[in-house]
């Protein structure tokens, strides 16, 4: 009985001893797989790159961060089948870009799964939450820092985007209402307005200095009618240069400006506080920003390396001399988003400034969708022993063995 | 044309606002005449009070009478200048010691601020013709009448740098009341800072 423990213990230290052999000198493609668990991430990703394994499946509960995920997506690259798998983790993103205005407003973009409720932050504290099933955006005076967005297990970061220095406008257009009331919202708004009214046959008023339209100078001109059409030729060339333009009321059917305008204002007119032409005739690649009904009212284009907005109103003036409190400022932001939509402002890279924007797209384009293997699984499992298992199994067969035989006085 | 100008004339309560009726169409053959601006064949007479005001930018008041307003008068014509409207007012009594000029000043300096001189090189002088020595004298102070006084400013509120209530103690209502055929009997148009006054208005 004692003589087959024995040989037990000898075939159980010979098997340890085997397989520690195996582990040294197996070859890669061979190994098993190792699943490593949640908070482990760093230790699997340290035992993987010393010892390359055939698989990792990597088991989380948050999104890993961008170093482990290109830790991982390396791994790949070295021959290593590598999977992901976990709860459900909100593919939530943010991004940060500065609106061309004078008051420098950030405008926070955020996307996350169904019914996903995202909390904003910055560097210093909660911002607001929104409700991110659709993709919605927040208008930020001021944000330090970076700005996050977290969702269940997911939590973008992005730096806050540099405000944008915004340049001068140009009104070109006859002197009346219309134009006045353009250039006072823009004003009231903050914006540097230069202006050219004209009142009779050869006879303008000029607000402003007399700077040729470029984009060294200008942010963007607005057409308010035909007084605009000697300028036509400027305009398209400013446009296709990186400027912005708006094209309202019956600027867009300037023969000059055929090239470059979205629509041209036909001859139907609608009621409302803003009246105006509906637009006809859009080109193919025209976007439509604003319909009453199914009556396109404002559209936008690029042209060369600006961009165009046609818009159908020629009497916003009215809808600011409405009888309410809310009446100016909303002609003014009108004005402003629609110069904001086409201004051209210099800004810089941002993602050179790092980051990470969208945590768990990057996930999935690193390392391919979440596999179903090891959803909801949890904890360590290896296929083979580890070595110290097989190092204690070894030197206890042996000790057993050695004390038995001493009982046995044989040793 | 939807855009085009329309020359208001504004009916308040008291007084006797109609008392330059062919100012209006004096002033818009002037326009017509000289300039390209997209004007009405024929102004509107809009109540003080009435919404209908909003839709005209620039208002011209004028009366030899007690000039009142009330409560919703000053309520709509205060609106209507934070808006961005703007109120000429002239004496057509040409008289500073009349009664269309006391109660006129204190109405607005209650309605608005009191009055302060507008000084010659306003851009006013200058937004379309140009009247270096400031407003255009007009017969009736030549003539002696009124307050035998020649008014070499006019006055007004401004705010942020915009003309919000114009007011002339020259009396153009009298000067600017005659038919525009009659014009061709003038050496020079005295209407011509009519024009100033709602060139002005529409640019500034």
């Amino acid at each position: 009985m004692r003589s087959r423990a024995e040989w037990a213990l000898r075939a159980a230290a010979l098997t340890a001893l085997a397989l520690l052999i195996w582990t040294v000198v197996r070859p890669a493609a061979l190994q098993p797989r190792i699943s490593d668990s949640r908070g482990g991430i760093e230790t699997a990703l340290v035992n993987a790159t010393r010892r390359p394994v055939a698989a990792l499946d990597v088991v989380v509960d948050s999104v890993p961060t961008a170093l482990h995920r290109d830790w991982l997506a390396a791994i790949r690259a070295a021959g290593t089948k590598v999977s992901w798998s976990g709860r459900a983790l909100s593919p939530v993103a943010v991004a940060t870009s500065p609106v061309a205005e004078p008051e420098g407003r950030i405008r926070v973009s955020v996307a996350g799964g169904d019914s996903t409720e995202v909390v904003l932050s910055d560097q210093l504290g909660a911002i607001d939450t929104v409700q991110a099933a659709i993709p919605s955006s927040r208008l930020l005076r001021t944000a330090t820092g970076w700005v996050s967005a977290s969702a269940r297990g997911s939590r973008a970061v992005t730096p806050v985007a540099n405000p944008v220095q915004v340049r001068r406008v140009l009104v070109l257009a006859s002197a009346g209402w219309e134009s006045k009331f353009v250039v006072a919202a823009l004003e009231e708004a903050g914006w540097t307005v230069d202006a050219r009214l004209r009142i009779a046959p050869g006879v303008e008023t000029r607000q402003g200095p007399d700077y040729p339209l470029d984009t060294a100078r200008y942010s963007a001109v607005i057409a308010l009618d035909a007084a605009a059409a000697p300028s036509a030729g400027a305009i398209e060339r400013y446009v296709n240069a990186g400027g912005g333009a708006v094209l309202a009321g019956p600027a867009s059917r300037l023969a000059g400006l055929a090239r470059i305008a979205p629509a041209v204002a036909g001859a139907r007119r609608v009621a409302g506080p803003r009246t105006g032409f509906v637009l006809g005739a859009l080109k193919g690649d025209a976007v439509v920003l604003e319909r009453q009904g199914a009556l396109p009212l404002v559209a936008a284009r690029r042209s060369g390396a600006g961009r165009v907005i046609a818009s159908g109103y020629d009497e916003t003036w009215r809808s600011r001399m409405r009888r309410t409190a809310e009446a100016p400022a909303e002609h003014r932001e009108w004005w402003t988003a629609l110069v904001s939509a086409v201004a051209f402002v210099p800004t810089a890279d941002a993602r050179a400034s790092g980051g990470d924007a969208a945590p768990v797209a990057a996930l999935t384009a690193a390392l391919g969708p979440q596999s179903r293997m090891g959803a909801g699984s949890a904890g360590a499992r290896s296929r083979v022993p580890p070595v110290w298992m097989l190092f204690g199994t070894l030197l206890a067969s042996l000790l057993g063995e050695v004390v038995s035989r001493r009982y046995r006085g044989l040793a | 044309m939807v855009s085009e100008f329309v020359f208001c004339t504004g009916q308040y309560a008291s007084g006797d606002w109609e008392s330059a009726p062919l100012v209006a169409s004096n002033l818009i053959d002037s326009v017509a005449r000289y300039t390209s601006l997209d004007v009405a064949a024929t102004g509107v007479t809009v109540p003080l009070d009435s919404p209908r005001l909003f839709e005209h930018p620039l208002v011209y008041l004028t009366g030899h009478l007690p000039f009142r307003l009330s409560a919703a008068e000053r309520a709509n014509v205060k609106a209507y200048t934070d808006r961005g409207g703007m109120v000429f007012i002239d004496d057509h009594n040409h008289d500073v010691g009349g009664i269309f000029h006391k109660t006129a000043t204190e109405e607005i300096a209650r309605t608005w601020s009191p009055l302060s001189q507008l000084p010659n090189t306003h851009r006013l002088y200058s937004a379309f013709f140009e009247f270096d020595e400031g407003p255009p004298a007009t017969s009736h102070e030549l003539n002696g009448w009124g307050d035998n006084l020649i008014h070499p400013h006019l006055s007004a509120v401004v705010r942020d740098g915009r003309i919000v209530v114009l007011y002339s103690s020259k009396d153009y209502s009298s000067e600017w009341n005659y038919h525009p055929e009659n014009k061709k009997f003038s050496s020079v148009d005295n209407t011509r800072f009519g024009v100033n006054i709602i060139v002005y208005a529409l640019t500034s």
